[in-house]
């Protein structure tokens, strides 16, 4: 029996530290801070974290393209540094962004370039890519080179070749980057196929509601220190908890009286007349938008939270202290 | 493995056609390497030296090959450009392989650039080649683009890891092979030491090769140059493989691949 045993994690990150050296000899930036993290088996669980949190610094490790300072990172037991041969066949890697393709070449091609890569022979490659493109929406599409392919399409194709080598776990780092809302919504189904099929996934995304969609778990990042580790719905609770409503042409009178409206947070002036309404309280809008329905206004409308609003709620709700 | 260089090879393909059309190919650089022969050619004729120009002309046109396969250093670093490398450290096969094919195409348009330009012109200045010298002039020119690619891999190799510096090394060594190669004036012209230094580099046994096999050296003359082509070819290989490795670890530690290089 090989140290991939069944039951070892499918990603175990044990205090991992990334230092990055600045420029001209400054003090190392810590991209990484005594990260810990387990995925089981089958998991689908989600990074979020804003600009700068260590996302891609963890993806870049467990990818083997990057070494830790310190601290371990193991894929299905297999640690990331010593056993890196090893761990690179059960990897899928796929980023956001339109880079990581051959433009020139077809599809088809680009995919039977990455199965040699991952170790099929020609007739495998071939018959890996076709059932691939089909998979991801782009079998019309198969024969054109890639330089003549949307945004979009581009990311699809990422995907499959992230799927080429048949890997249990996939590393996906922000993989919705410039799809359509209909794409994104196709990728969705996509994630829960690879869950049904077993494979592991690692999602980083700055996307709320898609990690709060898919993951089993998500994990919340910030400062390269792991702030809480949750069941999605956690995440589903603070958007509605802190749902916003946007309105313009609202009288200062209105907007008094909606600052006093229970589980209203705050009310700010964002221009003449206009306000955003914050709330703390979980179906708070309601009331909000039913007042300023009454009193005529018209351009009224809610938005969930930004990640950075939910982050400071996080942060505030444990009492933690907000980064320099 | 044969996979891997299968693929690669078709997308090093597909790079060449980004480079040269047909069209391009035949009235853009095969012109240019022409009026190049041409000109070196002349400077012979000029000196009135019928040997002088016989020499210059299969200098020129066999450092065709050498010059187009020196491309090799350059096409290595295109793989940043299609922002793969990330994904090749992290596939299972490695880059080596990859970097170590995808450029082959120079070894192929190198030869046919500098065999037509070699058997194209010599009737015009004066150089008889009958079948025989021909076959063998373009199997030679084939061995030293062949054993230079290894010198143009090298340059690429060091090329990926000081990116800023990446012209500099193809550069450097295709002048010192051109300037004490043989090109102009014959090895033995310059001090032993510079003679040792210009015998590192494969194209210019290459070029030996062929000079003695259209001058009516022997075959085991010839067979010895073309073998010292190959066994410095091969020294260059391991120091680009080496280098590669070496670009490779240096930028696990320092994290120079992102998702997207
Ligand atoms: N190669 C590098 N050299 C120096 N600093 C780096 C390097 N890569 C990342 N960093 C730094 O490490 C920190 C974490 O970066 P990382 O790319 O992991 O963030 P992220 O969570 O992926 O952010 P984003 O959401 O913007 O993609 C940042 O401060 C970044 O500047
Ligand atoms: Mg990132």
């Amino acid at each position: 029996m090989s140290l991939t045993g069944i039951d070892a994690p499918a990603v175990e990150v044990r205090a991992l530290v990334r230092d990055f050296a600045t420029a001209r000899g400054g003090p190392p930036r810590r991209a990484l801070d005594a990260f810990n993290l387990t995925v089981a088996p089958g998991e689908v669980h989600g990074l979020l974290g804003p600009n700068g949190a260590g996302k891609t610094t963890l993806c870049k490790i467990l990818s083997t393209i990057l070494l830790p300072t310190s601290g371990t990172a193991r894929v299905q037991g297999l640690d990331v540094v010593t056993d890196a041969k090893r761990v690179r066949p059960l990897l899928g890697i796929v980023f956001g962004g339109e880079r990581g393709l051959y433009a020139r070449m077809t599809a088809a091609q680009n995919l039977r370039f990455w199965a040699a890569l991952y170790g099929h022979g020609r007739r495998e490659g071939r018959r890996r890519a076709a059932e691939l493109l089909e998979r991801v929406g782009l079998g019309p599409r198969a024969n054109e080179p890639v330089e003549t392919f949307s945004r979009g399409m581009k990311q699809r194709l990422h995907l499959a070749r992230g799927l080429v080598g048949d890997p249990r776990v996939l590393v996906l780092d922000e993989p919705t980057v410039g799809m359509d809302p209909v794409s994104a919504h196709e990728f969705r189904d996509l994630v829960e196929d690879l869950r049904g099929e077993g494979r592991t996934v690692l999602l980083t995304t700055h996307d709320m509601a898609e990690a709060e969609a898919l993951c089993d778990r998500v994990s919340f990042i910030d400062g390269g220190r792991l702030l809480r580790c949750e069941d999605p719905r956690v995440l589903g609770e603070l958007l509605s908890r802190h749902e916003r409503v946007r309105a313009a042409g609202v009288p200062e009178a209105l907007a008094a009286r909606i600052a006093d409206l229970p589980g209203v947070e705050r009310v700010r002036a964002t221009g003449p007349g206009a306000v955003l309404v914050e709330t703390d309280r979980g179906g708070a809008a309601l009331p909000v938008l039913r007042t300023l329905v009454e009193a005529g206004v018209t351009d009224v409308s809610t938005a969930p939270p930004t990640l950075e609003e939910v982050y400071l709620h996080l942060i505030g709700e444990r009492g933690m202290a907000v980064r320099p | 493995m044969i996979a891997v260089l299968r693929q690669t090879m078709w997308s090093g393909w597909t790079d060449l056609r980004l480079v040269y059309t047909p069209t391009t190919w035949a009235f853009g650089w095969m012109v240019r390497v022409l009026c190049q022969v041409v000109f070196y050619s002349t400077l012979g004729t000029l000196l009135g030296d019928p040997d002088r120009t016989r020499f210059l002309l299969v200098g020129a046109a066999v450092f065709i090959a050498a010059n187009e396969t020196m491309m090799a250093s350059a096409s290595t670093t295109w793989e940043r450009m299609s922002g793969t490398l990330s994904l090749l450290a992290a596939a299972p096969a490695g880059m080596v392989a990859v970097l170590a094919a995808r450029s082959w195409f120079w070894i192929a348009t190198g030869t046919l650039s500098s065999s037509i330009a070699l058997l194209a012109l010599a009737p015009f200045f004066g150089l008889r080649l009958g079948f025989g010298e021909s076959a063998a002039a373009v199997a030679l020119v084939f061995v030293t683009a062949l054993t230079n690619y290894a010198v143009g891999l090298c340059c690429g190799s060091l090329a990926l890891r000081f990116h800023g510096l990446r012209n500099v090394f193809a550069n450097i060594a295709l002048l010192t092979m051109t300037a004490f190669g043989g090109v102009m004036v014959p090895v033995a012209f310059w001090p032993a030491g510079l003679q040792w230094f210009a015998a590192a580099f494969p194209a210019v046994h290459g070029l030996a090769a062929v000079r003695l096999a259209i001058g009516g050296g022997s075959a085991p003359a010839v067979l010895a140059e073309a073998g010292f082509a190959f066994a410095t070819a091969a020294g260059w290989l391991a120091v680009a493989a080496a280098s590669l490795w070496w670009f490779q670890a240096n930028a696990r530690r320092t994290g120079s691949i992102d998702f997207g290089d």
